[in-house]
């Protein structure tokens, strides 16, 4: 994925969580999309943007379980 | 074009250890912040939401795009570095400070309206996270602000070498840390409604 095409979804991913929240769709089931959607962005950033991609696969797995972590956390401070 | 055979043959991390250690610190930093808000909203949801409602999410939104779009103009910048190409450095960096100056903008407007509005980090829980938590992060930003300034004086007067490359990989991939933060933020902050 080229350094545009990720921007191109980062864009689209952030608008997304935008209609997710303008709409009046059941506030739980958006409040969790846009959590996870945050998520796969944080993961974009890191793979593509901070070129994590091309390092050691356990530096990668921490990064990833960063984000992990910081979406359930989130969700369940929501939920429970 | 992304110079991606350059990166591959590294199989490094970009920068140095020294930026990672701090990128990972701050990164475990913010996760308990995140965790600290999460038991704050779980023990008082009508207080969260009710002070989430007198946030303004869209320039929640703009910023998020803004911190993006200057996030993809370092990574150009890297690029060009990569390929010994002074003037496009140059540019990128510019476009990059240009475009993230649009946060401070955005985020001192914000902070101003609070003010206007009687709203202050000693207001309730919600809100001293608030400040707090993107406070933090603003103090982050201008600390990105001005290494990007040295990065951008330094690619106008010095020799694009391997140092000068180390130094333009460690400056981005804290830039790049500075927006993937705002992103968990965003939503937490101002997206997630109850009702």
């Amino acid at each position: 994925m080229s350094g545009a095409w990720a921007w191109v979804i980062l864009v689209a991913l952030t608008l997304g969580s935008w209609l997710l929240f303008e709409q009046g769709i059941d506030a739980k089931f958006a409040a969790t999309a846009v959590v996870i959607d945050a998520g796969v962005k944080v993961n974009i950033v890191i793979s593509r943007f901070m070129e994590l991609e091309w390092t050691p696969a356990p530096f990668r797995m921490l990064t990833a379980l960063w984000a992990l972590g910081a979406v359930a956390v989130i969700i369940g401070g929501y939920w429970f | 074009m992304r110079d991606a055979s350059a990166a591959a043959a590294l199989h490094r991390l970009p920068g140095d250890s020294g930026v990672w250690t701090f990128i990972l610190a701050d990164m475990a930093a913010f996760a308990m912040f995140f965790l600290v808000f999460a038991l704050g909203r779980a023990a008082s949801p009508e207080l969260f939401e009710a002070s989430r409602a007198r946030l303004d999410p869209a320039l929640g939104l703009a910023n998020t795009l803004i911190l993006l779009t200057s996030s993809y103009f370092m990574v150009r910048a890297v690029e060009a570095a990569r390929r010994c190409d002074r003037q496009a450095v140059v540019r990128s960096l510019g476009l990059t400070m240009l475009v993230g100056s649009g946060f401070a903008v955005t985020k001192l407007a914000e902070y101003a309206a609070k003010a206007d509005a009687g709203i202050s980090i000693l207001t309730n829980e919600f809100f001293t996270y608030y400040f707090a938590f993107t406070g933090i992060h603003f103090l982050h930003f201008l600390i990105g602000m001005a290494a990007l300034a040295v990065m951008l004086a330094k690619a106008r007067r010095e020799d694009l070498d391997e140092r000068f490359r180390t130094w333009i990989e460690a400056t981005g991939c804290y830039w790049h840390m500075v927006d993937l933060l705002w992103i968990m933020l965003f939503p937490m902050l101002y997206l997630m409604r109850a009702s």
